[in-house]
């Protein structure tokens, strides 16, 4: 007989003026122009942006689970953190921009990455093409649209209204940058 | 835990110390490691292979692999015990070690060490291996400086593969793991695993999954969504990856998400590597040790 443990803890529970470069759908896929330089509101960069052109260098951010955006013609991607202040303490956000070969590819991928557990987003709320929010993290919220050939994922590190307000800050500062 | 997901050592301790009593069924926490290492020599080093990809603090905690180390020095070894120095706690690289986990990188004397294969003097072996066709060069920590490995996985969805477990870590262990994600990562994970068997027998010792808390989806990179508060712990790779897929459909199901069917531990068992068959394992379940 295998024998395996697994072990139940009742842990204790303590406490249980913006880049506005404007990106042409037919121009090329400079996702970094996407993406914030300057503070946001306070949000402040940790670090330059970063940016791949090849499946390479794609596949070493996730360890290869980007392979999705490969399957749906990846051009090149870019992502950013940001550090500031929700409604507490410091907190994280992270940025991704990807482009895709056209804006069919960018939808595929969008519903492709589809986990089952975000909400759609409509009207005014609704920053792309499509748009989806998941609040199903116990300390972060997620969220991704696509417009044009782009495909975007905005996570902050944060569950609360203060949070949502600025990962809705972010989507839709770079989505108005995408035409 | 705090909201800040901050543990505190002293019962992550406990339960990595409970756990080990339990599957060894020996009387001290120092026997009960000794007992995994037959030929275990005061110049044996031992690496515990974590998992620090992502960036939303779902990762192997130090305070786990911390409390792995600290039992491993009380194995009794000649006059007196193992050095905690001979223990590495490694991942692919340095940054994400540090950014993701939290780790403090230790090449020192004292102390556990901890260091990514991307450290000056590691890198990767120039002796490809041969994965389902894939040619991967291993990290020289589990090829050449570790003579054991514990496999110290997180509890969590992978996209690709449906569950990344301990199976599925060794792929912070290669070169190139990006090119083997293709169809689900099937055979490649399976294969990998056992070309280590192969290449390096007897030296992966232990499989264990983290999971304090985990993903039902949208990882690997994704957040954590639900605390199990606990781990996984098993000799059996496949059995041990079997029981924490159980732990992440039973939180799918509760939100009527599609159970996953990762083809992965299908393949692993069929390749002789475990088993992924429920009936077969002895599952011991320790509640507030």
């Amino acid at each position: 007989m295998k024998r395996v443990v697994a072990i139940l803890l009742a842990l204790f529970v303590a406490s249980c003026a913006l880049h506005c470069g404007r990106l042409s759908s037919a121009g090329g896929g400079d996702t970094a122009s996407l993406l914030p330089v300057t503070d946001i509101s306070g949000w402040t960069p940790s670090g330059g942006i970063e940016s791949v052109s090849n499946t390479t260098d794609l596949w070493k951010w996730d360890d290869g689970a980007e392979q999705v955006f490969v399957d749906h013609n990846f051009t090149e991607a870019s992502r950013r953190i940001f550090t500031g202040t929700a409604s507490g303490g410091s907190v994280q956000l992270r940025l991704r921009a990807y482009a895709l070969r056209d804006s069919a590819s960018a939808q595929t991928a969008y519903n492709d990455t589809r986990s089952g557990t975000g909400t759609p987003l409509t009207g005014s709320q609704n920053p792309g093409r499509e748009a989806r929010l998941d609040e199903s993290a116990l300390q972060a919220l997620t969220l991704e649209f696509w417009k044009s050939r782009y495909f975007v994922r905005v996570v902050i590190e944060e569950n609360s209204l203060q949070a949502k307000n600025v990962l809705f800050l972010f989507a839709n500062n770079v989505a108005s940058k995408i035409k | 835990m705090d909201n800040r997901g901050n543990l505190n050592p002293t019962y992550v301790q406990r339960i990595v110390d409970a756990a080990i009593l339990e599957l060894t069924g020996q009387a001290t926490v120092g026997e009960a490691w000794l007992s995994l290492f037959p030929d275990l020599k005061p110049t044996s080093i031992i690496g515990i292979k974590v998992n620090c990809l992502n960036a939303s603090r779902l990762v192997s905690h130090k305070e786990m692999a911390g409390a792995i180390a600290k039992g491993l020095a009380q194995m009794p070894l000649g006059s007196g015990t193992f050095s905690e120095n001979n223990v590495i706690v490694w991942d692919r690289s340095n940054s994400e070690l540090t950014a993701n986990g939290g780790y403090s990188l230790n090449t020192g004397t004292t102390d556990w060490r901890c260091f990514g294969t991307d450290q000056g003097g590691v890198g990767y072996s120039s002796t490809a291996w041969d994965v389902a066709g894939v040619s991967q060069n291993p990290s020289r920590l589990l090829s050449e400086q570790c003579d054991y490995l514990i496999n110290l996985a997180v509890l969590k969805h992978h996209s690709e593969s449906e569950v990344s477990l301990t199976l599925k870590n060794h792929y912070g262990g290669i070169h190139a793991p990006g090119s083997l994600h293709a169809n689900l990562c099937d055979p490649y994970i399976a294969a990998l695993n056992r070309t280590i068997r192969q290449i390096l027998p007897g030296k992966q010792v232990l499989a264990m999954v983290d999971g304090l808390y985990g993903c039902y989806s949208g990882g690997p990179s994704g957040p954590p969504q639900f605390f199990y508060k606990g781990l996984i712990m098993s000799r059996d790779p496949v059995a041990c990856d079997q029981q924490g897929l159980s732990i992440i459909n039973a939180q799918r199901l509760s939100r009527n998400l599609t159970p996953l069917q990762p083809p992965h531990l299908v393949t692993a068992a069929s390749y002789g590597l475990g088993t992924n068959d429920p009936a077969a394992m002895d599952v011991r379940t320790i509640t507030n040790p």
